[in-house]
């Protein structure tokens, strides 16, 4: 399954920009869009920083969880909010 | 086990007591545990246990079964075994740290079961709860308590109380895959351990037991791997479940490309808090034969 990477090598299975980059494995085959999103995929040679300084590269792709899938996001957990009230403005409280 | 407070040894008869009544209490208990009335009047007379904790500074010659030492100069006024910090310690107490594995663990009663896996010793000093060494006296010999920091692997130790020991599997990658499913050769020695699947065949060797990598943030292997196949065939891989197939429940891998590694280092600091099954696949579908050798395996913070 082709999936789009970031430059900190996070998932997408979007690419509205097309900044991102485009790879294919089928370890996403079958998997959600929470869950491919959940994932980090550091492609065989490259090299990637971890915040603690740890260098993980070469050798082979490394994919790995950066979140917990189930884990909300933050932000849209605020905009569903927002939307619901101003829903429940336009609607006179009925929501 | 509940959370109480012990005084004296005059106090310990009550209060465990205390403790069997309300494990009497939990429903989730009744039928697995069963309390004669011989059991109480055991807990009373204080002869239905079977350990015993001393102290002192040099440790003791022979001494009874579970018999647990420790180190310390200062006088022993209680214990208490608790996963949690007690709530009202008083000077001198002893609180003996229990998880779920430990290198001493014992059966603390003489009849009935209530295994219990101790881990470290702390003892209230001043205001502190201060680390001491402990021993336990089991089969005719004194024990160290082992102290797991993650160790997967050192050579000649399979860490086998936490890791279940590594053991090897047939297995093929998925149903389409070209190679046949066969354990890999497994060599131990005093210096390293090692598995290799010859051409065409495919397999895991992994931990029996999952691991708990809650607080770690990497998995690290130091040794020689080798992949004479596709770049994907020869890979760390960290499980949720043991499948039929090892692409199945992956949680995270560090696939071993062609050509030869030295050492492999896997970011788990994403991961979900939990436990998990880790190894490798080794998946020999071309060429000559592909191995895995390490003389040491740990989780890193």
């Amino acid at each position: 399954m082709k999936v789009y990477i970031d430059s900190e090598f996070k998932c997408h299975t979007e690419n509205p920009n097309g900044n991102f980059r485009e790879v294919d494995n089928e370890f996403f085959d079958g998997k959600s869009q929470a869950s491919i999103e959940s994932y980090r995929f550091v492609p065989s040679g490259e090299q990637w920083i971890r915040d603690d300084g740890t260098v993980f590269n070469g050798g082979g792709d490394m994919i790995t969880p950066w979140k917990d899938p189930e884990e909300v996001d933050e932000d849209v957990l605020k905009r569903l909010e927002d939307a619901e009230n101003a829903l429940s403005i336009l609607l006179g409280g009925n929501v | 086990m509940a959370n109480y407070k012990l005084v004296n040894a005059d106090q310990l008869d009550t209060d465990l007591k205390a403790v069997a009544n309300k494990i009497r209490e939990k429903a989730d208990l009744k039928d697995v545990l069963q309390f004669p009335s011989e059991f109480i009047e055991g807990i009373e007379q204080c002869s239905s246990l079977n350990f015993s904790v001393v102290g002192g500074t040099v440790q003791p010659g022979e001494a009874s079964e579970n018999t647990i030492w420790v180190n310390t100069d200062k006088e022993i006024r209680g214990w208490v075994f608790s996963a949690a910090e007690p709530a009202s310690p008083v000077e001198g107490m002893v609180w003996i740290l229990v998880g779920d594995s430990s290198s001493v663990s014992f059966n603390a009663l003489n009849s009935n079961t209530i295994q219990v896996y101790p881990k470290s010793v702390k003892q209230y000093i001043g205001t502190q709860w201060l680390d001491k060494v402990a021993k336990s006296y089991q089969v005719g010999k004194w024990v160290d308590w082992f102290v797991w920091a993650g160790q997967l692997y050192d050579p000649g130790n399979e860490y086998k109380d936490i890791t279940g020991g590594w053991v090897a599997k047939g297995m093929k990658a998925n149903s389409s895959s070209e190679a046949s499913a066969a354990a890999p050769t497994v060599e131990r020695t005093d210096t390293y351990l090692s598995a290799s699947n010859a051409a065409g065949k495919s397999g895991i060797f992994y931990m029996e037991k999952t691991i708990n990598t809650t607080g770690y943030t990497s998995i690290v292997f130091e040794g020689t791997f080798v992949n004479k196949s596709y770049s994907q065939n020869l890979a760390l891989l960290v499980w949720s479940k043991i499948g039929t197939y090892y692409a199945d429940n992956v949680v995270a891998r560090k696939n071993l490309g062609e050509g030869t590694h030295e050492n492999v280092e896997l970011d788990i600091s994403g991961l979900t808090a939990g436990s998990y099954y880790i190894g490798f696949a080794i998946n020999a579908v071309t060429g000559n034969g592909s191995s895995v050798k390490f003389t040491k395996g740990n989780l890193k913070k």
